[in-house]
């Protein structure tokens, strides 16, 4: 398997079903906000999370903006919204694992609602399916 | 469509695409001008000369948009940096005698129309308090846009439903899937 080979991208149940309502609402308003950010989500995923220097990108690791984040990347969509990805060059492989909206100091915000995820062990899986470690809860 | 009475009002400006919208609060000098335009270019030739020029096609959002008391200065600002930089621009030169303005955006446009907003002083948006709640009642999407920008209360939640997506319950511990973009 070559290095400029692209990493394939999947995605968790939790982005599964944030994506499916997404585009639903999407299809329902064409003009929407919402489709604008299906758009943005649709390009993100399917062009650009595919490519290892992006997806790998030190712009978007979040080990150094959030503590105990270690291994997870955070790719922004706008200005509000985020992507919260795992990246793995060794697996070849990118796995989102939810989208959120950033809102800080807020208890829903995304980064607050990622710590409470990954210390539930939701995104366990995950993290063992991509060898990459999981930060300590 | 407008009164005499309206050209001493507000002045908006929306982007039916983006669902951005300036509002401003200007003078009479400001509110001399009545455009609707349907791109941001035509908009600022038609602004320089102070025409009264409409559209020959007006959708039905904008019909909407322009009973809302004191429209009469419309951009529509698409999310290209392009048209972000020449509302700026725009504003810019007049920032002298424009009294208030409320930029709004939602998607890729938004940061740049908050910078906007930074720029322009926090003593701008004051005015605009009513004028958001009378438009609330005839365009619902358009108050939640500026209650999105002011970060205003919202207790419900409905502000950041109409921007965002849900978060779903905690799922089960599980393998990734495949997602199909397409």
């Amino acid at each position: 398997m070559g290095d400029d080979e692209n990493y394939k991208v999947r995605v968790s149940t939790a982005a599964s079903i944030q994506f499916r309502e997404l585009r639903a609402r999407a299809e329902k308003s064409p003009n929407s906000t919402h489709a604008k950010l299906w758009d943005a989500v649709r390009k993100l995923a399917r062009d650009k999370l595919c490519l290892p220097q992006i997806a790998l990108s030190a712009t978007h690791a979040l080990e150094n903006k959030q503590r105990n984040f270690a291994n997870i990347y955070s790719c922004g969509l706008g200005e509000r919204h985020r992507i919260i990805y795992l990246a793995s060059s060794k697996k070849r492989q990118v796995t989102i694992l939810m989208m959120g909206f950033r809102k800080a100091g807020d208890a829903n915000d995304v980064y607050e609602e990622l710590y409470r995820r990954l210390h539930s062990g939701e995104f366990d899986s995950i993290f063992a399916e991509l060898e990459v470690t999981r930060p300590p809860r | 469509m407008r009164s005499a009475e309206c050209v001493r009002g507000s002045t908006v400006c929306v982007s039916l695409v983006t669902m951005s919208a300036l509002i401003f609060q200007g003078d009479r000098q400001l509110t001399e001008v009545t455009v609707l335009a349907v791109d941001a270019q035509a908009a600022l030739e038609h602004a320089s000369n102070s025409p009264t020029a409409w559209e020959p096609t007006v959708s039905r959002l904008t019909e909407q948009l322009m009973r809302i008391a004191g429209l009469d200065w419309w951009f529509e600002i698409h999310d290209t940096p392009e048209a972000i930089e020449a509302a700026r621009r725009q504003l810019l030169a007049h920032r002298d005698y424009v009294r208030s303005a409320l930029f709004v955006a939602a998607g890729s446009a938004g940061d740049r129309v908050e910078w906007l907003l930074e720029r322009t002083g926090s003593g701008l948006l004051s005015a605009l308090r009513s004028q958001r709640e009378a438009a609330a009642a005839r365009l619902h999407d358009l108050d939640l846009a500026l209650r999105f920008l002011l970060e205003e209360d919202d207790p419900t939640g409905e502000v950041e439903r109409a921007f965002s997506v849900p978060m779903p319950p905690p799922q089960p511990d599980a393998p990734s899937a495949e997602f199909d973009f397409n």
